[in-house]
């Protein structure tokens, strides 16, 4: 836990040095929901949700497409120790490499956090967002997403090897994983063969979670099916970090 | 914790000391490559070890398995008389390590890192703020702690990458060339901690190609060893001073101008002369001896009317360097005999020119003894 720590505070430093990265990943949903929120109204309206005021879909979707950019915090968090020569001094400390990862991840998941509890906290206050179902129900949601999300991260961290394939991965992959999963639109306006694969992006089950609670009242129980599968795919992403990750394994920041 | 195997002196007050590093019979392949052959060191604490090697004789795989960052596939590592494989997180917290290779954070400032450092290296965040200041005064780093790391100079980053190596006070230090690139001042400053460390009772692993710097590691307090590694194996392991006096002779190269004499009109019985330390080149004859004082006069003595055209007579003292190249012998760089020495210039003979007026034969007043040029950098 202590050796956690000291990672930790690590990555707060730099973060400091330099927090435009986590500045835009947490300004920009909220540009993107203040701008699409009435557009999206009509949207819903058309699939029945005629009291929908639209943040019932921008706010969840943004929060599930911006999250996906924690894959590449993570992967940069480990690829950056490489290129300054400070990762072979980590392996030579006493600390464990478990530490190492565990305090490498946490502040992610902050910020992750922090971008969820930000975009509701907006939706909630300026965008007329109403929680019909369990507010229990979408902390559950958005904690199971951020743990899959966080997996991925660590496991794109152990399968890539240069900073420009997690980089087209993360970015590439937010858009994809997000627009597949019915982030930017609902699943029932995309195309009917989108709406058939839908079920293999993790973003389906958030926004599906997130829909039962925010637009059919649903409990908790109702997002049990969405959080078992996004602890799914964290644990398949976990156990694929585990068997892939290798400490001495040479990454390349650039080239 | 196990008390290892007493090394050779260590002992205080009748108890066995552990020794500050303990490796025992290493054997690593990287694929078909045998890095190491059943390598054994030991370091006592306060004592230097001065790992020399040519590229790829395996001194850092060496270097890689003891500060943990390779596996050996066989034999064992005891850092303080803790096993490394048993215990990694223990035996790591008794070492520091600064890699050849630069690590440090440019875009935090020197105090932040040598904060995260000594925390890494389980200092206490009050102990490591303070040790930071200590440290920064060793390494002449204080004026730059609220420094950006990226905003240093390339001698100004290494001496906060060494630093960062020392901050907890380890038993074992290991420092993997920790001078390259650097310039005289930050060379001088490196070399300086090292030999306060060992004088405190640190005991250091120091590689590097650099010859000289090992000579200049020698303290009054701490005792200063040397290894050799060649493909895998340790070829000499022991105190400069034996290394030397065992190893390396004085050198006479004799210029004349125009050929020098063939050997077979010099009668050479009698002379100390060392086993195969002789050379002939163009325009001079480079002899190697234990007893440079009885040589000269008699082969002075012995070279007739060639002593007309005698140009220089210069010695060439034991050094490191020369025991190093005899040592290693036949590589490329090494296959420079006495002779060639002074001819390439990469050795410590700087050739004295006396005019054309010959040197004539006689007292050793009138042979110069030619201190080392340049520093030795091997491959």
């Amino acid at each position: 836990m202590r050796a956690s720590a000291v990672i930790l505070r690590n990555e707060l430093r730099i973060l400091r040095h330099d927090p435009v990265p986590a500045v835009i990943l947490l300004a920009m949903p909220l540009v993107l929901v203040a701008v699409l929120t009435e557009a999206l109204a009509p949207v819903l309206h058309s699939l029945g949700y005629t009291d929908a005021t639209g943040a019932e879909q921008t706010v969840p979707g943004m929060a599930v497409v911006f999250s996906f950019f924690a894959v590449g915090f993570i992967g940069f968090a480990f690829f950056r120790e490489h290129g300054w020569g400070t990762w072979r001094r980590l392996r030579t400390s006493a600390l464990s490499p478990g530490a190492v990862i565990a305090g490498k991840v946490v502040l992610p998941l902050g910020l992750m956090g922090l971008q969820h509890v930000a975009l509701f906290c907006i939706g909630l206050l300026f965008l007329d967002l109403h929680i019909a179902g369990s507010p229990a129900g979408v902390v559950l949601v958005a904690m199971a997403y951020c743990a899959a999300i966080a997996a991925l991260g660590l496991a794109a961290t152990a399968v890539f090897s240069t900073v420009q394939q997690l980089n087209a991965v993360t970015n590439l992959g937010a858009m994809v994983v997000g627009g597949l999963g019915g982030s930017f639109v609902p699943l029932r306006a995309l195309p009917p063969w989108a709406e058939a694969i839908a079920p293999v992006s993790p973003a389906y089950w958030a926004m599906r979670g997130y829909r039962s609670v925010l637009l059919h009242d649903g409990g908790v129980s109702t997002v049990f099916v969405p959080v078992a599968v996004l602890l799914a795919v964290a644990a398949a992403a976990l156990a694929l970090a585990a068997w892939q990750f290798r400490l001495d394994d040479p990454k390349t920041t650039w080239g | 914790m196990r008390t290892s195997l007493v090394a050779q002196g260590a002992v205080l007050a009748g108890r066995p000391l552990p020794l500050a590093l303990e490796a025992t019979a290493l054997v690593k392949w990287h694929g078909d490559v045998h890095a190491l052959r059943g390598v054994d060191l030991c370091v006592v604490p306060g004592e230097i070890l001065a790992l020399l090697g040519r590229n790829g004789a395996g001194k850092t795989t060496f270097v890689s398995i003891v500060s943990g960052l390779l596996r050996p596939d066989a034999g064992t590592v005891h850092i303080a008389g803790v096993d490394l494989a048993k215990n990694p997180r223990c035996a790591q917290s008794l070492l520091g390590v600064a890699p050849q290779q630069l690590g440090v954070y440019p875009v935090l400032t020197v105090r932040q890192n040598l904060q995260f450092f000594g925390e890494s290296a389980g200092l206490s965040r009050r102990s490591a703020r303070q040790r930071t200041l200590t440290i920064a005064e060793t390494l002449d780093l204080t004026h730059l702690l609220d420094r950006g790391a990226g905003a240093l100079s390339g001698g100004e980053q290494r001496r906060l990458h060494t630093a960062a190596a020392l901050l907890h006070s380890p038993p074992l230090v290991l420092l993997d060339e920790p001078t390259v690139g650097a310039d005289a001042e930050t060379r001088e400053r490196v070399l300086q901690a090292v030999r306060d460390l060992a004088d405190a009772g640190t005991a250091v692993v120091y590689t590097t190609h650099y010859l000289p710097e090992v000579e200049a590691l020698s303290t009054k307090g701490a005792e200063l060893k040397v290894a050799i590694l060649e493909q895998g194996e340790v070829l000499v392991h022991a105190s400069l001073a034996e290394l030397v006096a065992t190893h390396s002779t004085t050198l006479a190269v004799f210029t004349f101008d125009g050929p020098p004499p063939l050997w077979e009109e010099l009668s050479l019985d009698g002379l100390d002369i060392s086993p195969d330390g002789r050379e002939r080149s163009s325009d001079s004859l480079s002899l190697a001896t234990h007893n440079p004082g009885s040589l000269l006069p008699g082969l002075l003595a012995r070279l007739g009317s060639h002593a007309d055209r005698l140009c220089a007579v210069d010695l060439v003292r034991p050094s490191l360097e020369r025991a190093y190249a005899g040592i290693i012998g036949h590589g490329a760089r090494d296959t420079h005999t006495a002779g060639s020495f002074a001819e390439t210039g990469t050795g410590s003979v700087a050739v004295r020119e006396t005019g054309k007026d010959p040197v004539q034969s006689g007292p050793l007043a009138e042979v110069t003894c030619v201190p080392d040029r340049e520093p030795f950098q091997g491959e």
